[in-house]
């Protein structure tokens, strides 16, 4: 029975570059010592370590597509671990654990116009698909982003959401609950954003991130336009302690999210009664 | 089958000569109650105990357990900590070998983890056969966990002047030098045959209904008021799961020695019970309410691992309705959602 690799053990990672996007969030650019890709798919999680502090789940916010070996994360200073994190430097070393999780089906993705749902931090883990269907521009349909935030300052990667603008193809449409004199957009719920979205029922695959509280008014809007059920995938936020399976933590009723999630789709979390 | 047997005025000198051997950790009597502990001779041994304070999971998912070391500066070096103790865990009972049995599929299941299974494997586990019934929380019975399934690597079984002694596992059989063991007679087989069927019919079946429904029944029960009417009992304390054999649930935590340059990484364990145990950094918390969490712990047990592994996480010891401070017990629980039908 004896194994002797810890499946606990993370491996050392610098930080290439780390910038401040919001007064809560932070972009790190992470390469492995080994200078090894992390090999992760879309929507898929890492454990970050800083040891005399801990661990904690991030999503991984690049797309496998990105040129390098360097992978991208965006955290939000929210706990013990990210605290401190948000104070490490260019070239600090962290500690990796994963890819971990099942992510967004790629595979069964392409071919299919692109419903793109993102509210808050939800942005961040939804980005590696993107860029991936970005990338991959000619394996899917037509692309359509509802990004909602809280106010404009909260708006994370501004620059490359204009950038998505700029893609054939791609739709884009944003929205904050509170405006300010900045802004000149959509203000209100992302559902409001559904209106301005041409969804083709039979060619689309939403996939949506965001806070619990999103999903349900999110799920109801996208049913409303006629979105098949099993067509819509959701990624859950728990709280992944251990990454493989073991620790109890992020459990929804019998379900380990960190290993059969954080994707998972409406038509499996519909019968899991912890989970929406 | 093939059985052996050792003279009880020979256990002793099999005991003391494990002792010599190995570490030995079995029931001893600790204040008006037994507990496992470390034994330096077969003297301290409780091998009529009735069931220890905590099950023997202790050696196996320590209650604090370093898991990795590390070292700061330029980065960082980390090593695990994988246990090498030899170590015997002696005198354990039928319902404590299913809860091993239980743990052994977690940690060897998907991703494995080798710092239980190196403990796993530097294990021997010398069952014995509790003779009678040991408390009115106890339902091993109905959850079927009666006799043991494997999980020893020995087994005895009181048969008088005599332990009967079923071996296990070849490790087991390496363990039989240390003792005066010889082939069992056919009147020993007998006796051993004729032991059993007595417990078979003298333990009483204290679920009212054939467990096989349990699971289902849990399931109908999910929206039940149940939940609600328990958790105004429940002090959300978390001993139920730090005495239950099959409760595995860990933190993991960092500990920074005081040059600051170095330390350890360990877990300890957790409580499904516990209000923050599935909080989220952010201030989410996706079981906050006390009824929640009860109904997550009884359908771990009675549902959940059933559909897993085949088997309950239940294995009917009682302590939770034992360490239950308003006595919320998992066997009356169950037979309240089996009343419905």
């Amino acid at each position: 029975m004896e194994s002797s690799e810890s499946i606990y053990l993370p491996r050392p990672a610098e930080i290439v570059e780390a910038v401040k996007l919001t007064q809560r969030e932070k972009f790190f650019e992470v390469r492995l010592a080994d200078g090894t890709a992390l090999g992760h798919s879309p929507g898929q999680f890492v454990e970050v370590s800083i040891f005399g502090v801990g661990e904690a789940p991030i999503s991984v916010s690049s797309s496998p597509t990105k040129k390098g070996n360097a992978f991208e994360l965006c955290v939000r200073d929210a706990g013990s671990l990210t605290s401190v994190l948000h104070g490490l430097p260019k070239g600090a070393s962290i500690g990796i654990r994963g890819p971990f999780g099942r992510g967004f089906p790629v595979d069964e993705l392409k071919g299919h116009d692109l419903l793109f749902v993102a509210g808050g931090l939800g942005i961040v883990p939804l980005r590696s698909l993107i860029n991936y269907a970005v990338d991959n521009r000619d394996a899917f349909g037509s692309l359509t982003l509802l990004y909602g935030s809280r106010t404009p300052a909260d708006m994370l990667f501004t620059d490359e959401v204009e950038r998505w603008k700029t893609v054939p193809g791609f739709k884009v449409e944003t929205t904050v609950d509170l405006a300010d004199a900045s802004w000149d957009g959509h203000v209100g719920a992302i559902t409001k954003l559904f209106g301005y979205a041409e969804i083709d029922p039979a060619r689309t695959m939403a996939v949506t991130v965001g806070p619990p509280v999103m999903f349900r008014f999110v799920l109801k809007s996208l049913l409303a336009k006629g979105v098949y059920e099993s067509r819509i995938y959701l990624s859950l936020e728990r709280r992944m302690k251990c990454g493989v399976g073991k620790c109890g933590h992020c459990q929804v009723d019998d379900v380990y999210v960190c290993q059969k999630g954080p994707v998972f789709p409406y038509t499996r979390l519909r019968k899991l009664q912890e989970a929406l | 089958m093939h059985l052996y047997a050792i003279k009880k005025s020979g256990l002793g000198a099999f005991v003391d000569s494990l002792i010599s051997a190995y570490e030995v950790v079995g029931p001893a009597p600790k204040e008006f109650k037994n507990a496992y502990s470390k034994i330096g001779s077969f003297s301290e041994l409780a091998l009529g105990y009735n069931t220890t304070l905590l099950p023997p999971k202790k050696y196996l998912i320590p209650q604090r357990e370093e898991i990795i070391s590390y070292e700061l500066g330029g980065g960082f070096t980390a090593k695990p900590i994988i246990d090498g103790t030899k170590r015997v865990i002696f005198g354990v009972h039928s319902c404590d070998l299913h809860g091993i049995w239980l743990l052994d599929d977690i940690f060897a299941e998907g991703s494995q983890d080798a710092h239980y299974l190196a403990r796993r494997g530097n294990t021997f586990i010398v069952g014995i056969d509790c003779k009678e019934p040991c408390w009115e929380h106890s339902f091993c019975k109905s959850m079927g966990t009666l006799k043991p399934a494997g999980g020893y690597d020995l087994f005895l079984t009181d048969l008088g002047d005599v332990y009967g002694v079923q071996v296990g596992t070849k490790a087991g059989e390496s363990l039989l030098e240390h003792g005066a063991f010889a082939p069992a007679s056919y009147a020993m087989k007998d006796a051993f045959f004729e032991a059993w069927s007595r417990k078979l019919s003298e333990f009483p079946d204290r679920i009212n209904f054939d467990t096989d429904r349990l699971p289902a029944l849990l399931a109908e029960a999910y929206d039940d008021l149940i939940w609600d009417a328990l958790e105004e009992r429940c002090f959300d304390c978390g001993a139920c799961t730090v005495v239950c054999p099959t409760c595995y649930c860990f933190d993991v935590l960092d500990e920074a020695r005081l040059d600051m340059k170095s330390g350890v990484r360990y877990r300890k364990w957790d409580s499904c019970q516990l209000q923050g145990f599935a909080a989220v950094a952010g201030g989410g918390n996706f079981r906050g309410k006390r009824s929640d969490r009860l109904r997550h712990r009884l359908l771990r047990k009675g549902k959940y691992f059933k559909e897993k592994f085949g088997r309950f996480a239940c294995v009917g010891c009682g302590r939770c309705g034992r360490a239950c401070l308003v006595h919320i017990d998992v066997m009356q629980v169950f037979n309240q959602v089996g009343s419905k039908g």
